[in-house]
């Protein structure tokens, strides 16, 4: 039996979302657009899902006058990506 | 918007997004380790310079300039509380160099006030002697730190020369030269060598990497 891949990551803006805030303490919103290409309104709904599942803290702030979203990924965030990446090579070692 | 991903295309994505995390160097990081080593490498001069035109009776008020160090240090923080305003991604070697930093002002902290008790109660300052090279044997570890998690041999070799330096500081107050002054002049050499030159050429980098 395979662990079946968590739903929530298998998407490509979400896990590249994901991936990027596994390498780093934490994010603007304007890094995760210019890293991954999307559009701000797909990212930001992308981040809305990661963030209601726990995956992930958004903190809302300013930066002298200009808003900004600071992103940092969570405890759960690490754990559900950590057993991601053992069920993908589950599927992988299998083929 | 969602996409199916095959297990390969998912694979893909991690490695390039992690890529992509990775050797994030910010635009002007380094400026404040270059204000540092200016500013160092100036009160340096500057107390070399007083210690051979001041009266002998005089020559303790020298060490004054280093008071120069507490305003200093506040500008130095302000040119980095802009650059970290800027900063649109916090990576974990940020992190890691700022606990080293912080780790280094606790050492001289302590360094000093051992070096004062010291001082007040053997009622000579001989003690601080060894300060300039303690100094430089912890800023080169602090920089040998750094060197390993930017992975940048400009800061390995400054580390080195801090080592050296220290080495030198001793070699020619106590066996050559039998002066103290001259550790100034190694110290603001050091500076130089070892915070301002790889400092500017992170930020070269930095330019280059985030064109």
């Amino acid at each position: 039996m395979f662990k079946e891949l968590d739903p929530l990551l298998h998407s490509q803006l979400r896990l590249a979302v994901m991936s990027l805030l596994i390498g780093v303490e934490e994010a603007d919103f304007v890094f995760l657009k210019e890293k991954t290409g999307a559009t701000s309104g797909n990212l930001s709904v992308q981040i809305d899902k990661l963030n209601e599942a726990g995956y992930i803290s958004v903190t809302k702030t300013f930066k002298g006058k200009m808003p900004c979203t600071i992103c940092k990924i969570t405890k759960n965030g690490i754990l559900a990506f950590d057993n991601y990446v053992k069920a993908l090579q589950g599927y992988i070692n299998k083929n | 918007m969602e996409t199916k991903l095959t297990e390969q295309e998912s694979l893909a994505i991690i490695n390039e997004m992690i890529i992509q995390a990775r050797n994030n160097v910010q635009k002007g990081s380094a400026n404040s380790l270059v204000y540092n080593g200016y500013a160092v490498a100036f009160t340096a001069i500057l107390n070399f310079i007083l210690l051979n035109v001041l009266p002998e009776s005089e020559l303790n008020w020298s060490f004054s300039v280093w008071w120069l160090m507490i305003p200093s240090f506040f500008v130095s923080r302000y040119i980095q509380s802009r650059i970290d305003r800027s900063a649109i991604v916090k990576t974990h070697i940020d992190s890691i160099v700022s606990t080293l930093w912080r780790g280094f002002s606790i050492s001289i902290v302590l360094l000093l006030s051992i070096l004062f008790s010291m001082a007040l109660v053997h009622h000579t300052w001989y003690y601080f002697a060894v300060f300039t090279p303690i100094i430089m044997i912890i800023v080169a570890l602090t920089e040998y730190g750094m060197a390993k998690v930017y992975r940048f041999k400009p800061f390995f070799w400054g580390a080195v020369g801090f080592w050296t330096g220290a080495l030198l500081c001793c070699f020619f107050t106590y066996f050559v030269l039998k002066r103290g002054d001259v550790q100034f002049l190694i110290l603001a050499l050091c500076m130089i060598l070892g915070f301002v030159v790889p400092g500017y050429q992170l930020n070269k980098l930095a330019k280059e990497e985030n064109v």
